[in-house]
């Protein structure tokens, strides 16, 4: 591990930054960590984003404080891309003060994370251009990840579905949110519906703009994925992403659940990739509980991940191809899909929700004889590939339909926090499995392909490219599966790790999914949240979207690979 | 008295090979993009599946008719109406055999495109009525879309009728009975083929009703029976159009054995050119709306052109000229559709790179 | 609340009455499942469409418009910011229609049900005529689902939605 080293860098990295206090404060184990005050937050993020290099900004959430000091923790993690160091900053909102100015200046992609925290947490950010509730209703009561929100054993009650059913609760794009003040706030990082809406249209054509609700039921939003579209004619002048019709409480349920029972939820979040999530809270609950995996688990950790990601992979291009209007994609490569999901099902006893690591290691072993047909079926899988390919890549009208569209820099990449397929295909060069291995990637030599362009086209040509590689891991881990126990024998069914926190990130198939855990001391985590790479990746159309035509809509969003159950939670 | 009686057989009996012919249409396409996609289709209901157009069409019939708040009334109740009648009118000047016509007209293929023609405007009311965003979108692509596409179809066409020297449709198949215009006209046959998918909404120019995009298109907030007539006039012009092709470029009802296979040969034709659509449908994404227009007006409209200027050329001098400057078009043709993918698509570069990173080792 | 707005269409169901038999053995060999999944399950109700299920065989095919389908199959957790709009587009769709809770989320809440913004089972919505259990259920569950609902339509037992009609009618309405 890189325990150690990591240690080494704290000190160094923030020296002469002024306004940090505490280093080390969060106890988060091999993780450089330390502690500002709200009026310091600006300089110190600003100093570690511009002249240490801090230039991707992977987590910001909040936590509740202990009892004995009410309010809020703000939890803020930045990474350098050049030798992969990761530090975490916290700052303490005193429960009569929950303001904090926002970083939107900083990292565009920070106005989402803000909304959400603002949603479940109240915090006010201060000079937010669009400060408003992302996940629920706009008109919902209260702040529900405070734990001073108490839900009711039994859920929504008739009342409260009454009242739910008597209106939206939308109130659709607004210029202003009230609680701004127009002097400080910082400009919004992609034009405004509202704004575009309000203007004339074309004097020449005599057009009006119109607001298009684009989902959430909508044949190519993957779920309940929806949209504000500003149009003029087809074409799109503004965008705006609006979620939250799958919220399902999933971080504030895990507060009352043990950790193993957390893995049932969380393979909820991601469904299409269950395992990534799961292992991503397991690897933080053992490094909370310092518990050890034995080599073979974590093989066997890989193989699943590899096949998951197989099975995510080939989900996607089902949609891919529905979406720019090709259906037999589909059904070819949901053969593929349910020839792994019999493996799952052999292996784990679920198709799609497997529950299948536990704290140390697996539930179970490989079944006799497994290892070897799952072998003899990867072989198989090239010329499958090659099969989907023979549909989409080459074909002509595909490629009308996606190569320039929906080009993305890098440096949107990284304002947006943009990660896994989509940043690569940017041709920004991070995959989490070779820069920070986990499990037994380290044992691996991981090929990551990349694209040039950053369109839609070259985010398939990646994911393609991604398919082929995973079932060459698989093979490899199959291989070379060491002999020994597949969980370390002793652990208890619910573990209680000691007081302390862990941010834990895995690849996931949509990119550097992180589960953040706080522990105080019970056999329950005081907080858990998942950084959803779906979420960070979505919002980033809305700087893609404008200017395009309704078709390419389509085209984008579908490259994206949207979750919408990760994306809500 | 004869004659009211004669013709109302005759529009019975035109009537009911149409409304057959339609509902066969239907179950080929839900059975061939079956097998296309290693699946069966239909199976349960009748042999084969083959009364699952009845059922289907039946249980729309028993649907709550709808009509949503803030429609335009009036059209939301025509434009089905519009739709599905001309597709059946289309057939008073279609021969079926030598003797077996509704009214030959000498102009017979002027009368069908005009006819044709209103179909887009049906659909544009629909969208229109249906005071939906999408519908109106889907409307108003139809109207672009099948404008744009009538005039290099009419064209392809031109090179036909100069052919055969009349726009009479018995004249045009007689003058097949040695070689078909498929043949000495190939470059036509394949415009044609194109701007016919184009004419009925088919992948890859479905784009009116582009489910992925607009939900159902045009369509989105029909119901029941005025949706039903929508369905049925799709398909029953997928049939006209597939029995035109055959009249025009392959012969028609010509062929070997007595004159009373003619119609055997017809249908059979006509079947082959439904095969290809359903096929190219069911293969083939879907183009943008501004690459559609771009493809019809720039490449399809000069195309069309230079056909009809190079086919004038062949009947002046002899018909090696004309099939040699087909083939010319053709491979011209193919040519400039490529490179208009290359300009686009930047050749293979990323798949090779991508491909390149990630070495697969798996070899069968 | 809400179903009540819901009406079986008298007049309808006098003009096809004497053809009732044939309407029963056209609805029950052609159903038309609404494209709409919410959650997990809708990635089981996709693959119920695909090469190794393909439930094309029976007559069920996917529609993109409310107007044109039969049955809303709830494949997801169903809560409070998403309740409205599932009542809106059961409300779009033309009689008959079916529903079918796919999934312990639309059954009951299923693993959320204590959760602050999760509406408890589909049926606290619509009514509902088939339940289908299992986290998620599997495609053959669905299908079994689907093809229960057609079976019931050849034997003419009316739909969830006309005996909860004709329960409020009758003053004793259920919701």
């Amino acid at each position: 591990m890189t325990t150690r080293s990591a240690i080494a860098v704290d000190t160094r990295t923030f020296e002469g930054i002024s306004g940090v206090f505490e280093v080390g404060v969060l106890g988060m184990g091999d993780l450089p960590s330390a502690h500002t005050m709200p009026r310091h937050l600006i300089d110190v993020l600003t100093a570690l984003k511009q002249e240490r290099g801090f230039t991707h900004l992977s987590l910001l959430t909040a936590a509740e404080r202990p009892a004995e000091t009410p309010g809020v923790k703000m939890v803020y993690a930045v990474t350098r891309r050049t030798d992969h160091t990761t530090l975490m900053l916290s700052v303490d909102l005193p429960e009569e003060s929950l303001r904090v100015p926002t970083i939107v200046a900083l990292w565009p992609g920070a106005l989402p994370l803000e909304r959400e925290v603002y949603d479940l947490f109240g915090v006010v950010f201060e000079g937010s251009p669009n400060l408003r509730r992302i996940v629920l209703r706009d008109d919902f009561a209260g702040h529900p990840l405070r734990k001073g929100f108490v839900m009711t054993p039994g859920g929504v009650d008739a009342e409260d579905l009454a009242w739910a059913l008597a209106s939206h609760g939308d109130d659709g794009p607004a210029p202003q949110p009230e609680n701004s003040d127009p002097k400080r706030t910082v400009p919004l990082p992609y034009p405004s519906v509202a704004e575009q809406l309000a203007r004339p249209g074309d004097p020449i054509l005599h057009s009006q703009r119109q607001l298009l609700h684009m989902g959430p039921q909508h044949p190519s939003m993957h779920g309940v994925l929806h949209l504000w579209l500003a149009l003029e004619g087809e074409m799109v002048l503004a965008s705006e992403v609006t979620h939250g019709y799958l919220h399902r409480c999933i971080e504030k349920l895990a507060e009352t659940r043990s950790y193993r029972a957390c893995t049932a939820l969380v393979d909820r979040a991601d469904y299409v990739s269950g395992f990534h999530t799961e292992l991503a809270l397991l690897m933080g609950a053992e490094e909370l509980a310092q518990i050890e995996v034995p080599p073979k688990a974590q093989y066997l950790r890989v193989l699943m991940s590899e096949l998951v990601r197989l099975t995510s992979h080939t989900t996607w291009f089902a949609a891919c191809g529905i979406d720019v209007g090709a259906f037999t994609p589909m059904l070819f490569s949901f053969r593929d899909r349910e020839a792994i999901l019999d493996f799952f099902e052999e292996i784990t006893g679920g198709r799609m929700m497997f529950n299948y690591f536990r704290p140390g290691g697996v539930k179970d072993d490989l079944p006799a004889g497994c290892a070897d047909r799952l072998h003899a079926y990867l072989k198989t899988l090239s010329a499958s590939i090659d099969g989907y390919e023979a549909l989409l890549t080459t074909n002509e009208i595909f490629r009308n339909r996606t190569c320039g569209i929906g080009v993305i820099s890098p440096q949107t990449i990284l304002d947006f926090g943009v990660t896994g397929p989509m940043a690569r295909a940017s041709g920004v060069d991070i995959d989490l499995r070779r820069d920070e291995p986990y499990a037994a990637y380290a044992d691996f030599d991981v090929h990551v392909p990349l694209g040039e362009i950053g369109d839609s086209f070259d985010r398939y040509a990646v994911r393609i490219a991604e398919m082929r590689e995973s079932a060459r891991l698989a093979m490899l881990a199959l291989e070379g599966m060491p002999e020994g126990d597949f969980v370390t024998p002793g652990v208890p069914r619910a573990i209680k790790p000691p007081a302390g926190c862990a941010y834990r990130r895995v690849e996931s198939p949509r990119g550097e999914l992180g589960v953040y855990l706080e522990s105080d001391g019970t056999a329950q985590p005081w907080r858990m949240k998942i950084r959803s790479p779906a979420f960070s990746n979505l919002h980033v159309t809305n700087a893609v979207l404008p200017g395009r035509r309704i078709s390419d809509i389509i085209a984008i969003v579908s490259s994206v690979d949207v979750v919408m159950g990760e994306i809500d939670r | 008295m004869m004659l009211v009686l004669k013709t109302l057989l005759g529009v019975v009996v035109i009537a009911v090979v149409v409304l057959v012919n339609t509902v066969v249409v239907m179950w080929c396409e839900r059975k061939w993009a079956g097998h296309l996609q290693s699946r069966l289709g239909p199976m349960r209901t009748g042999w084969h599946g083959m009364l699952q157009p009845f059922a289907d069409a039946l249980k729309m019939l028993g649907k709550e008719d709808f009509t949503p708040a803030g429609a335009d009334r009036l059209l939301f109740g025509v434009a089905p109406v519009l739709a599905y009648a001309p597709s059946i009118f289309i057939y008073c000047a279609t021969p079926w055999m030598a003797q077996f016509v509704g009214y030959s007209f000498d102009v017979g293929i002027f009368m069908i495109f005009a006819v044709a023609a209103l179909f887009p405007v049906s659909i544009l009311l629909a969208g229109w009525a249906a005071n939906n965003k999408y519908a109106l979108m889907g409307g108003f692509r139809a109207a672009a879309q099948q404008i744009s596409y009538e005039v290099p179809m009419i064209m392809a066409v031109l090179g036909v009728i100069m052919l055969a020297g009349s726009m009479k449709l018995s004249t045009i198949v007689d003058a097949q009975a040695h070689v078909w215009n498929a043949v000495t006209q190939p470059f036509a046959f394949l415009l044609f083929f194109i701007c016919m998918l184009a004419e009925l909404n088919r992948t890859p120019f479905d784009l009116p009703e582009a489910e992925s995009e607009l939900v159902a298109g045009y369509m989105t907030e029909f119901s029941s029976m005025r949706f039903a007539m929508f369905f049925l006039a799709e398909y029953t012009n997928l049939f006209t159009w597939s029995l035109f092709t055959s009249l025009l470029f392959l012969g028609g009802w010509g062929g070997p054995g007595p004159a009373f296979l003619g119609f055997v040969w017809l249908l059979l034709k006509t079947y082959a050119i439904v095969f290809m659509v359903v096929w190219v449908r069911w293969a083939l994404p879907r183009l943008r709306v501004d690459q559609l227009m771009e493809f019809g007006w720039k490449v399809l409209i000069p195309a069309a052109l230079l056909n009809m200027f190079f086919t004038a050329l062949g009947i002046v001098t002899n018909v090696f000229v004309l099939v040699g400057l087909q083939v010319v078009l053709l491979v011209g043709f193919v040519w400039l559709v490529s490179r208009i993918g290359k300009r686009a698509g930047h050749g293979a570069r990323e798949v090779a790179a991508a491909r390149a990173s990630a070495s697969p080792e798996v070899t069968p | 609340m809400v179903v009540s707005k819901v009406r079986v269409d008298e007049e309808t169901k006098v003009l096809i009455a004497p053809l009732q038999f044939l309407m029963n053995w056209a609805r029950g060999h052609s159903m038309w499942p609404l494209t709409f999944g919410t959650a997990c399950c809708a990635i089981e109700m996709m693959t119920v469409g695909s090469a190794r299920y393909d439930t094309e065989r029976y007559g069920i095919f996917f529609r993109n418009s409310p107007r044109q389908a039969d049955c809303m199959i709830v494949a997801g957790t169903i809560n409070l910011k998403m309740a409205p709009r599932i009542e809106l587009l059961y409300e779009q769709m033309s009689l008959p229609k079916y529903v079918i809770a796919m999934g312990s989320c639309a059954v009951s809440a299923g693993p959320f049900a204590d959760g602050y913004n999760v509406v408890q089972g589909v049926d606290q919505i619509l009514p509902v005529d088939i339940y289908v259990p299992g986290c998620p259920p599997r495609p053959e569950a669905l299908m079994n689902a689907l093809l229960m609902v057609m079976e019931r339509n050849s034997a003419g037992i009316p739909s969830a939605a006309e005996v909860f009609a004709a329960e409020q009618r009758a003053g004793k309405a259920a919701l």
